[in-house]
């Protein structure tokens, strides 16, 4: 089997064990729990519904988002001093698009000859969902100022920040946020990198869900 | 405790202990006072030296960075403060011979024909002085042990001469063996007040010790009272940190993302007074306001002073040294001789110990008594002096916020009287007013959110006293707090009630019950009785004991006012919220359930704490008919 073709079912295969959570509330209560973590602030009370806003107060950016299913949501970016919006997204699965088209049947399977190609492809495939998007805008373009983080202390610049387009999974689209506004320190973005794509290498070797304590590293 | 290696480490001002801690938050504010103490530990010919400053200065911390230098050094440490189990001479001169013992018998030295024997003390039951050494340093873990400890304490008190006599002794014995005099760290005397019992139980100790290489840990005042220790005494004063040093402290502290807050940096420099612990909590506060809360600088900025003042110095009216405070403010110093003459010294005391003034550095040789000092800026601020210099926007825009919202002191003009004369009476009384105004209480929501980056995180541990009107109902607000909790991580709580008054020893209860503390688990205390003034001088003695610790308090309202009065140490390790009478509001069935079902699902024990916790506050909404 060609590389894009193992890429496309494993790119299926994660969405499918990670962000398709039978219990919404659950998912979205540990993501709300966790943040702080890999973004090293301090812990805040908090729950997520699925009509719920996630806040960056070091960016003064709400994320307000409605989920109606794992396909079709919608979500904001809001100034959180002025409640002026800053770019707005809607899916809807009732209209088709390119990826959609080609989303592989659930038989295909990963070829297990070719498994040695796994770690590679799970990077890869991680890489272009969460990590760095194909398609993405930076903070700049939604018209967010720009805020300056200590490099010393390895922060990163806000340029680091790439907002997916087009991704069709709400759980997806807060998950890579979860990610891309970690400007903490490029160590903290590569040790959260590698955790995830160990913890799907392993998964799909061991052809277990992830669950959301392990994705959130609970 | 566990920081974090990227990002923000906030908390309430404790002392840096950990190689961790050091090399991520330190900032050497002191080199000249650190290199001093260098030189005192190396040089041998070296005798006694009081280590001083007010309280939360960073005296520990210093003392925590010198001593890691010297780490195959026999160092003796005698925590005066919090381990002898009584604040009795008996107990403290047991505590001293049992650090020596430990330190001797491990160094080869010979216990033997020092004037005292095993058998002068059967209650402790040991069959070597080894055994008997760790015995009588040890917190006891039962109240069966405590009473053996105390009644030791009792034979030693009736030879305390004696007893530091065969201390003297070992001592010698050990220099004979290293060929270096042995080093002792008084700790802890900071927290012993000049006047009261325990310090007059203590003078025969700390002379004993002064003829010693003893580095003493002791307050600004106690500097002025070199008499109770050895005249001559040599002194080393940590002052007020400068502005900039208090800037870099502040980078450290929000790591990454310090230059999003930077502006503030200033203002809470300026607003700290030099003082360590008032800026670190000063920024904890701003930190919490402008990302949780959504305020804006201005506001971030007036209702983090107007919490820590809170926090901090807010007393119940008593004897307040206004004419103290009025010669500071003209002057810009104090005199030396103020806290010793016997018609100003109590306030004059008083103001330091509380605080209320930092005096920023020693004298300078030209004006040798004139210590440079200066009002604590969160009351400074609260006052309207004539001679200010002008304030910058960005302070008036502070001060503006304050007043426009009703928030002290910012904001807060000294009243004056009918002469136009400062009516300082009433300056402290809505000082106080404001403190425990009843616009200040929280809903249980209100308070999770407020304690929250403290009861969810390991990285810190922070002392929280609830204070309350009405005791009803207290139960499920603790049971909801932890169960919370329990859906962070698994924080499992320990609760206790400390019940005080005559014939009680609550203390003791205390110390018994955290021989093994654990700074993973939530302890929960509730105070109640009629603590007499002795147990909550004791209490505040230990305060250290609890650093490190994650705790609730829970303090009826009337009784906690008078309590303060006792705690100008204590209050520095806890931050104060208090409850609404409405203890409950907010919370929904639903809410809770589905937090249950989280725990339920993410923990791996069979009966998670969280859970239990969690249907007990279910059971009390069903009660109150879904909603409280």
């Amino acid at each position: 089997m060609n590389e894009m073709k193992r890429r496309a079912i494993v790119w299926d295969m994660i969405e499918r064990k990670a962000f398709r959570p039978e219990s919404p509330g659950k998912w979205l209560s540990l993501y709300a729990k966790t943040l702080h973590k890999l973004l090293g602030m301090e812990p805040r009370w908090d729950r997520l519904g699925q009509n719920d806003e996630v806040i960056f107060p070091f960016l003064a950016l709400k994320c307000c988002y409605f989920i109606e299913s794992a396909s079709k949501y919608s979500i904001a970016f809001v100034s959180e001093s002025s409640d002026c919006p800053r770019g707005q997204f809607h899916v809807d699965s009732c209209f088709l698009s390119k990826s959609s088209l080609q989303t592989f049947a659930d038989n295909d399977k990963y070829p297990r000859h070719q498994i040695g190609e796994l770690a590679r492809d799970v990077e890869a495939v991680l890489d272009g969902m969460l990590f760095h998007p194909r398609c993405h805008a930076h903070l700049k373009c939604l018209g967010i100022p720009h805020v300056k983080f200590d490099e010393e202390s390895g922060g990163l610049p806000p340029h680091e920040v790439r907002i997916g387009g087009g991704i069709e999974n709400p759980y997806v689209f807060l998950f890579h946020l979860r990610y891309q506004f970690c400007l903490v320190s490029d160590q903290v973005r590569i040790a959260e990198r590698q955790r995830l794509i160990d913890l799907f290498q392993r998964k799909i070797r061991g052809k277990e869900d992830v669950s959301a304590k392990d994705l959130f590293d609970f | 405790m566990k920081r974090r290696e990227y990002g923000v480490n906030l908390d309430d001002g404790v002392a840096l202990s950990t190689e961790e801690e050091f090399r991520l938050l330190y900032v050497r504010c002191n080199p000249d006072e650190s290199a001093c103490l260098q030189g005192w530990f190396a040089d041998n010919a070296q005798v006694s030296l009081m280590l001083g400053g007010q309280i939360g200065s960073g005296k520990t911390t210093i003392l925590n960075e010198v001593s890691r230098s010297f780490p195959g050094t026999q160092i003796i440490n005698i925590c005066f403060d919090t381990d002898p189990i009584e604040q009795s001479e008996g107990c403290y001169t047991m505590f001293l011979l049992g650090r020596i013992l430990q330190t001797c018998l491990n160094a080869g030295v010979d216990s033997g024909g020092c004037g005292i024997g095993l058998s002068d003390f059967p209650s402790i039951d040991a069959d070597s002085w080894h055994s008997f050494a760790d015995k009588i340093v040890s917190r006891p873990s039962t109240l069966k042990q405590a009473e053996r400890l105390l009644e030791a304490g009792t034979v030693i008190g009736k030879n305390s001469k004696l007893v530091r006599n065969a201390c003297g002794q070992l001592l010698d014995r050990l220099q004979g063996i290293t060929s270096r005099k042995p080093i002792i760290i008084a700790e802890g005397i900071d927290k012993f007040r000049p006047g009261t019992s325990e310090y007059f139980s203590i003078q025969d100790t700390l002379s004993f010790l002064s003829q010693r290489k003893t580095l003493f840990e002791v307050n600004a005042i106690h500097l002025f009272k070199e008499q109770d220790f050895r005249p001559g005494i040599r002194k080393l004063f940590i002052g007020g940190i400068a502005d900039d040093m208090l800037v870099q402290m502040f980078q450290k502290r929000l790591g990454s993302y310090a230059p999003i807050y930077q502006d503030a940096f200033s203002l809470l420099s300026k607003y700290s007074g030099g003082n360590a612990r008032q800026a670190l909590r000063l920024l904890n506060a701003y930190y919490f306001r402008r990302t949780q809360h959504k305020n804006d600088h201005a506001a971030a900025i007036a209702l983090a002073c107007h919490q820590v003042r809170k926090d901090l110095l807010g007393v119940a009216y008593g004897r307040f040294p206004t004419e103290i405070f009025t010669v500071v403010k003209h002057d810009k110093y104090i005199e030396g001789s103020l806290f010793q003459d016997p018609k100003v010294s109590e306030g004059a005391n008083d103001a330091l110990y509380h605080n209320w003034l930092f005096i920023q550095s020693e004298p300078n040789l030209a004006t040798p008594t004139r210590w440079p000092c200066v009002i604590n800026p969160l009351i400074d601020e609260a006052i309207k002096w004539k001679a200010d210099a002008p304030r910058t926007p960005e302070e008036e825009a502070v001060r503006k916020w304050a007043s426009d919202h009703d928030i002290s002191p910012l904001g807060l003009n000294l009243p004056v009287d009918d002469d136009g004369k400062p009516a300082w009476d009433k300056f402290w009384e809505e000082i106080e007013a404001s403190s425990f105004s009843d616009r200040n209480a929280l809903n249980i929501l209100g308070l999770i959110d407020e304690i929250g980056a403290g009861l969810f995180g390991i990285e810190r541990q922070d002392r929280i006293i609830i204070t309350y009107k009405d005791r009803k109902n207290l139960e499920a607000v603790r049971d909801f707090l932890v169960g919370e909790a329990n859906t962070y991580s698994y924080f499992p709580c320990e609760e206790m009630i400390l019940e005080g008054g005559e014939g009680r020893s609550p203390v003791t209860e205390l110390l018994v019950w955290l021989a093994d503390p654990d700074p993973n688990r939530i302890y929960s205390v509730e105070l109640i009785g009629k603590w007499t003034d002795a147990q909550l001088r004791d209490l505040e003695h230990r305060r250290d004991i609890f650093d490190n610790l994650q705790m609730l308090w829970w303090i009826q309202l009337d009784n906690l006012k008078h309590y303060l009065r006792f705690w100008p140490q204590l209050r520095q390790f806890f931050r104060i919220y208090r409850l609404e009478d409405e203890l409950l509001r907010g919370i929904t069935m639903e809410e809770i359930q589905a937090d249950i079902d989280l725990i339920k699902e993410m923990s791996e024990e069979d009966d998670p704490e969280g859970v239990h916790r969690l249907q007990n506050v279910l059971v009390y909404l069903k009660e109150a008919g879904g909603k409280s």
